[in-house]
């Protein structure tokens, strides 16, 4: 049901190279803007095309947004109660013959106009277990008072201290490599703090560690099917085909350490 | 220190292993699973999080003061509070001989039992985390607090052993809900302030599942799917909580909105979610649902409508997709019928659950006419944009709703205490309702009195009448 309603939107709001295009052609994406403060979205529609309306939509704003008379720019102001974090804006438009258009989506980034007086990372220290294994770290400023807040990821950088253990991956996303133990330290201007990893591989194929490999593991294994591979590495990846499915289920249930993969 | 063990310790092991959990449910035990249990080797801790689950192994290392003809020794076990009080043992743990299944270590008031000691170097009982952390306002702002095993000896002369187990806060894993992110619980103040994140220099054990931006990583995907990645986050959640704090823990308390009160409720599909780390029961300690659909949304049954397509490429523009994976699953009308495949096969509503619900006014409804205004000029032949007025918005998801789930979805059918109409403000089911128009402050809001029940739920027993028993 949801595939044919989405190829129904997709012919409803036209994607086809040659058909009319909407865009959002100011700000950028990933343009920071804060609470408050004030914002112009300017919006295209090429080839020229009279429009019965244009509006912009988005979590961000309290409401559509909505022009009827080209040329389609919105003034207005981020809500002064803006969560800070991502958010995305998408223009959407009738023709006046009736058809519907939609832009590609633009980001903002909602910041805190304070400096945070300290930042704090999550979690404080990480165990890994197979080669791998990723864990994002989240990042918060402490602005003081009662109030912690994440921090965009525009505001901090990741620095490993040893990459033999571990690699960074995108945004603050850590991946096992070797065993061993070190530590990340994040930094936001002036300041900084440290998170410990600990990267300890067992017996290959017992991902939850318990000293066995069994049906436990085969079904934590399934559970991981069609998802991406680590690049740099990665122990789900039994057949070493850069993908993780069921061939990969297949080989585990030839290493189980008793007999039908049973459990203890 | 115990007679004849010299200045060795008590040992305080997380039977949470492969190497025990065969042997943990046998009715009968032999010479060699003692041995088992009293020398292999397991994750030494300090104590448990009183989530009513986690085991301990405690082994006493003695000399044998038996012989050949007198065999056996007597030990008794005895559970006190930090002021060396036998107390309701829901309170304190229970103790119990290893070789009894899991749950039949019962918390009954008796929490004294017997051993015979075998011919070993040390003597092996099991020990139960407690039920609940909080045991009144004493206990409110704590993470931690103390119960001692007492162990005496028939053996005349010989001083009792005291051997102290941490009992700890259950973590708390946070799951947010549909067309929203972690950062919703931000602000869900008190319970993510500074203050109560950190008592006594330790911080609490608070857990926030998903993405801190507004992606639509829950929407695009499945009840199960999401459970699927619930139930890897989680487990990993209880291993760092074991491993930082050197504790045993199996289970969470879930604090959840909207849908994550139903993938929550799905992770008893997941397999992955029943492991030997929880003895197979699943990650569920407590379960706090703050509007979730729990029988369905009619918004969602109507979105994915035929004649709605426009109207769902209008909501999926604003962020708030119908047109993958989730709200498919959240269609229902939210009164027990029509339900979705994925509403029937979540695991029913069971205790420990306490079900909260919003409910908005008319008039915090009276600007949702602009947001028809401004759906009707991209989507005006759809038959639910004409529903977008407060009066007709009933139309859609009945008389009494937080703005998208009805009251009696978001209770189950239950009696429960519902936030909104002036009195008690609090009641739309989310910020992002904004954009309808429908005012009013969110679920989430900070200090809100959700927020603050939230608070009192998670420190009140688990038999208490606030939850689904």
């Amino acid at each position: 049901m949801r595939w044919f309603l989405t190829f129904l939107i997709v012919l409803l709001f036209g994607t086809c190279a040659h058909a009319q295009q909407l865009s959002i052609v100011s700000p950028p994406s990933g343009t920071i803007v804060y609470p408050g403060g004030s914002i112009n979205l300017a919006v295209t529609v090429i080839p020229s095309t009279n429009m019965s309306a244009v509006e912009i939509l988005g979590q961000l704003f309290n409401q559509p947004l909505v022009q009827t008379v080209s040329p389609f720019s919105f003034q207005t102001l981020i809500p002064n109660d803006a969560t800070p974090g991502t958010y995305t804006v998408t223009a959407i438009g009738r023709t006046q013959d009736g058809r519907v258009l939609r832009s590609v989506p633009v980001s903002l980034v909602v910041e805190r106009t304070e400096v945070p007086v300290s930042i704090e990372a999550a979690p404080a220290e990480i165990w890994l277990k197979y080669r791998g294994e990723q864990e994002s770290i989240s990042v918060y400023g402490n602005y003081g008072g009662e109030t912690v807040q994440p921090l965009p990821s525009t505001r901090y950088q990741c620095v490993v201290q040893n990459p033999s253990i571990i690699t960074m991956l995108q945004g603050c996303t850590v991946a096992a490599i070797s065993n061993g133990s070190t530590t990340v330290q994040v930094l936001s201007g002036a300041l900084s703090t440290t998170i410990k990893i600990n990267v300890h591989t067992g017996l290959r194929g017992d991902y939850d560690g318990d000293g066995d490999v069994d049906t436990d593991d085969v079904n934590w294994l399934t559970s991981w099917r069609n998802e991406p591979v680590t690049p740099t590495g990665d122990d789900r990846d039994l057949n070493s085909d850069g993908k993780i499915d069921a061939l990969d289920v297949r080989v585990l249930t030839t290493m189980c350490t008793r007999p039908r993969c049973a459990i203890q | 220190m115990f007679p004849g063990c010299g200045n060795l310790p008590a040992e305080l092991i997380d039977a949470s292993s492969s190497a025990f959990s065969g042997i943990l449910g046998k009715t009968s035990l032999t010479n060699a699973d003692y041995t088992t249990l009293s020398t292999a080797s397991g994750r030494a801790v300090k104590g448990v999080a009183a989530d009513g689950t986690a085991l301990l192994l405690v082994r006493l290392p003695i000399i044998s003061t038996t012989t050949t003809t007198n065999p056996k020794a007597r030990y008794t076990f005895t559970l006190f509070d930090e002021h060396g009080q036998i107390r309701p043992s829901n309170e304190v743990g229970a103790v119990g001989h290893p070789g009894v299944l899991h749950n039949d270590i019962v918390f009954t008031g008796t929490v004294e039992t017997e051993y015979g000691a075998r011919l070993d170097s040390r003597v092996t009982v099991a020990f139960k985390a407690p039920l609940d952390f909080a045991r009144g306002l004493d206990d409110y702002s704590t993470l931690t607090r103390s119960v001692f095993l007492r162990v005496t000896s028939e053996i005349d002369g010989v001083p009792p052993l005291l051997v102290p187990v941490i009992v700890r806060r259950p973590p708390v894993v946070l799951v947010h809900g549909l067309w929203d992110s972690s950062a919703s619980w931000n602000t869900f103040t008190p319970l993510m302030t500074k203050s109560n994140r950190e008592t006594m220099n330790v911080k609490w054990p608070l857990f926030n599942y998903g993405k801190t931006d507004h992606s639509k990583g829950t929407a695009d995907r499945t009840f199960l799917e999401n459970a699927g990645r619930l139930s890897h986050y989680v487990a990993k959640a209880v291993a760092a909580e074991a491993q930082a704090e050197r504790v045993a823990v199996s289970k969470v308390d879930f604090v959840v909105h909207s849908m994550g009160g139903n993938i929550v409720r799905s992770l008893s599909r997941i397999p992955t979610s029943l492991t030997v780390q929880n003895y197979r029961q699943g990650y569920v300690h407590k379960l706090i649902t703050i509007g979730t659909p729990h029988l369905g949304s009619p918004l969602a049954q109507d979105l994915i409508r035929f004649e709605n397509s426009c109207t769902a490429g209008y909501f999926d523009a604003a962020g708030m997709s119908p047109l993958n994976g989730a709200v498919s699953d959240l269609a229902g009308k939210g009164d027990g019928t029509a339900l979705s495949a994925a509403l029937k096969a979540m695991s029913p509503v069971v205790s420990p659950t306490a079900l909260l619900a919003g409910r908005v006014s008319d008039a915090q409804m009276g600007n949702m006419s602009n947001f028809k205004a401004a759906a009707s000029w991209i989507c005006p032949d759809d038959p639910i944009v004409q529903n977008f007025t407060a009066a007709a918005y009933r139309n859609i998801v009945g008389d009494q709703h937080d703005g998208i789930v009805p009251v009696a979805s978001a209770l189950n059918k239950r009696q429960g205490e519902v936030w909104g109409d002036g009195a008690s403000p609090g009641g739309k089911h989310s910020k992002s309702l904004g954009l309808l128009g429908i005012g009013g402050a969110p679920l989430l809001d900070p200090d809100g009195p959700v927020a603050t029940k939230v608070m009192e739920l998670l420190n009140l027993s688990v038999s208490a009448s606030e939850f689904v028993q």
